[in-house]
């Protein structure tokens, strides 16, 4: 459990960037990080060994790029972790072309490499800042406290981070 | 209590569906293509999806027995698509936006008889915004509904471990309690996660104006404090100050499976009469037809 005005202070001195690097994981895999004050929006670029067609037989479609959101639950007074994918279809008014939808795989744990025995995944809807809805892959937040402890509170994010995000980013998204 | 439980479980609502053309096979502009439904007020529309698909296999764009899984149905009202996600009672209340002592003389105007909410099927490979795609069938629709329970159970006790300690047996008949509707299999396990001195109180307020819009508010009890359960005029004046300005006003009503809720009732009492099936409480909030202001 972790005070949103905690929470609030430990997202703003978190860095993901170094994070990110201290795990070995490729920079030019992280398109792009940018946060608030309850929000951090992350951009990664995928590899497509780990990521099948999603209907080979209808349009061929690529993951495109995955976007992450850490944001702050005051249910559960935990960090979140919200997914989405994106892939890019050729585009129906001109083939040559290439359009990005959001992309529902069968089975998420398998595409994400995600273990289905550690944590929770579910298409949730959102309601965002702006008013608009929209659907993401949500990480159920319910156990968070016992996976991550109250040992060193001050590190409970990067620690959060760890768990939550860095330990299923599959092989191939490593350097 | 247990009289207006079964009511509220029994209620029901008479849908009409049309088949829009996105979905259908050829164009049949002249005669369209419709079925009609009574489903309970307290479910998902989408439990319902399987036999209106049925009724509607002559006519659709594709084959539903075959897996199709780029292509998406889903229900619109008036050309807003309706959340599945919520109980189908609440979106009809929120939605129309009608008090419900107004819907027979608006109803009478209208030519029709018995109250039906005219809904359209849609079909198509972008499912609008918002919408949560439907991927994974009954067993998705389950696991999202066990989610809302957790989030309830952590709202009313601090924690999930309630729900967290209902094994799979337990689960299943809850599941069945919701789908065969069987009140007295779902109270059992609903009052195993509702404490008589709840923490907090799972609701969702749902709102039409100027969009379709909902808020899940922070409702504390404090049991040692004289006023320390709030009302619901007390819930909805700290969320939308600007409607609900006084107890007695005409013009705007909080509406909760159809019946027209006293503002100045408990909302824990509320709770425990009018919870839905997914373990929290769906307000609505409507307004008078003769409303200029927000109509």
């Amino acid at each position: 459990m972790l005070e949103q005005a905690e929470y609030r202070r430990q997202l703003k001195a978190l860095s993901f960037e170094t994070i990110w690097e201290q795990n070995g994981l490729d920079r030019d895999r992280l398109l792009q990080v940018c946060s608030n004050n309850d929000c951090m929006s992350i951009k990664i670029k995928p590899t497509n060994s780990r990521f099948p067609h999603p209907s080979p037989n209808r349009h061929r479609a690529n993951l495109s790029h995955i976007d992450i959101k850490i944001t702050y639950s005051r249910i559960y007074n935990e960090p979140v972790l919200y997914l989405r994918l994106w892939k890019s279809v050729p585009c129906s008014m001109s083939p040559d072309l290439e359009e990005l939808s959001p992309y529902y795989p069968s089975d998420v744990y398998e595409s994400l490499a995600i273990d289905k025995s550690q944590f929770t995944v579910e298409l949730q809807h959102v309601e965002c800042d702006a008013g608009a809805n929209e659907v993401w892959y949500c990480v159920h937040p319910c156990d968070t406290q016992d996976r991550i402890g109250m040992l060193h509170r001050e590190q409970y994010l990067s620690r959060w981070v760890s768990v939550y995000l860095l330990s299923w980013l599959p092989p191939a998204h490593r350097s | 209590m247990d009289e207006i439980r079964e009511l509220v479980w029994n209620g029901g609502l008479n849908l009409q569906i049309s088949l829009h053309p996105s979905a259908m096979v050829v164009n049949h502009l002249k005669d369209p293509i419709i079925t009609n439904i009574r489903v309970p007020r307290d479910c998902y529309i989408v439990f319902y999806m399987k036999v209106i698909l049925k009724r509607f296999r002559n006519y659709l764009n594709l084959n539903i027995n075959e897996s199709n899984k780029d292509c998406f149905f889903w229900f619109e009202y008036e050309n807003v698509p309706l959340y599945w996600n919520f109980p189908i009672g609440a979106l009809y209340d929120t939605m129309t936006n009608i008090m419900p002592n107004d819907r027979e003389e608006i109803l009478l105007d209208r030519n029709d008889h018995l109250n039906i909410w005219k809904l359209e099927l849609h079909c198509g490979t972008k499912i609008p915004n918002g919408l949560i795609p439907i991927i994974d069938e009954e067993e998705q629709i389950r696991r999202y509904w066990m989610h809302q329970w957790k989030q309830a159970c952590y709202i009313l006790n601090g924690s999930s471990k309630k729900v967290m300690s209902f094994s799979m047996k337990d689960w299943q008949k809850f599941w069945d309690s919701v789908k065969k509707r069987n009140l007295s299999d779902f109270n059992d396990l609903a009052m195993k996660v509702r404490p008589s001195h709840p923490r907090n109180v799972p609701v969702i307020i749902h709102l039409n104006y100027p969009n379709l819009q909902k808020k899940l508010p922070f409702i504390k009890i404090d049991h040692d404090a004289d006023n320390g359960h709030p009302t619901v005029f007390n819930v909805l004046n700290s969320e939308y100050p600007e409607i609900f300005k006084s107890k007695n006003s005409s013009e705007v009503q909080c509406v909760c499976n159809g019946v027209i809720i006293p503002l100045e009732i408990l909302i824990f009492e509320l709770y425990k009469r009018f919870l839905n099936f997914d373990g929290f409480l769906h307000l609505s909030i409507c307004f008078s037809s003769n409303n200029n202001q927000f109509n």
